[in-house]
């Protein structure tokens, strides 16, 4: 139990998947000028990874090793991330609208952002469980929230500051990245 | 190998059936229409207004 509290304070916040491994930099930049947004993109992708990590676990140890072509793992977990996208987008427009309604748009933006991906090739690189695969489709996606919804805030008040005009705009968002990076290094010997 | 070319084949067949159907899937009545969308920088959406509309 301990192992896996200790697998998500790290995938969460000291191996951020955002500031420390890179991934999803492209909704970051693209989706953080308001809160809302970003946190609607939040929760998207909360929903989207956690149940493509553990599809893409299953498809790997059920399917792909048993049949010995593992080297089709990153055009398979493509196609399956894709493919799961369409379907959750149809099951939320006809059983959920006011879910879809709140993340509608947000869904096929989660096609092109490669932390789905990155969490789905992760899982398996690193050896993990199928619980442990499942705290990580939960882990790295909540550490993606927070840390969108945090520098869309960021983004938010930078808006109104005096900023100088060659630093407006993109400059100053990704030296604020930089620094929310530098933040949570400080906590990187909290967790192996 | 041929297993890797069957496997390919069934997904991308999964690909187009969901994609299809997500197509033909009407959207809620009282949903905002997505394709007027400027959420987002992504040039990629496709809920993205194009800049000539």
């Amino acid at each position: 139990m301990m192992k896996l509290f200790a697998l998500f304070i790290s995938l969460t916040f000291v191996h951020n998947v955002v500031l420390s491994k890179f991934y999803a930099i492209c909704p970051l930049m693209g989706l953080s000028k308001k809160p809302k947004n970003a946190l609607n993109m939040g929760l998207a992708v909360i929903f989207v990874i956690f149940i493509s990590s553990i599809v893409t676990w299953l498809i790997y140890y059920y399917i792909l090793v048993p049949l010995k072509i593992t080297y089709m793992d990153l055009i398979t977990f493509i196609m399956v991330i894709a493919s799961l996208v369409q379907f959750l987008e149809m099951f939320l427009k006809k059983y959920a609208p006011d879910i879809y309604k709140a993340m509608g748009v947000y869904l096929p933006l989660i096609t092109t952002n490669c932390a789905v991906l990155g969490v789905a090739l992760d899982n398996i690189s690193a050896s993990y469980t199928l619980i442990e695969a499942m705290v990580a489709g939960i882990a790295v996606p909540l550490g993606f929230t927070i840390v969108i919804y945090v520098f869309a805030l960021i983004r938010e008040r930078l808006s109104y500051a005096d900023v100088p005009q060659s630093f407006k705009g993109a400059p100053i968002a990704l030296i604020t990245a930089g620094v929310m990076a530098c933040a949570l290094m400080g906590i990187a010997g909290i967790v192996k | 190998m041929i297993y890797a070319i069957i496997l390919f084949v069934v997904l991308l067949i999964i690909y187009i059936g969901s994609f299809l159907l997500n197509k033909r899937t009407p959207r809620p009545k009282d949903c905002p229409d997505f394709k007027a969308c400027h959420g987002c920088a992504n040039m990629l959406c496709t809920h993205r207004k194009k800049e000539s509309q």
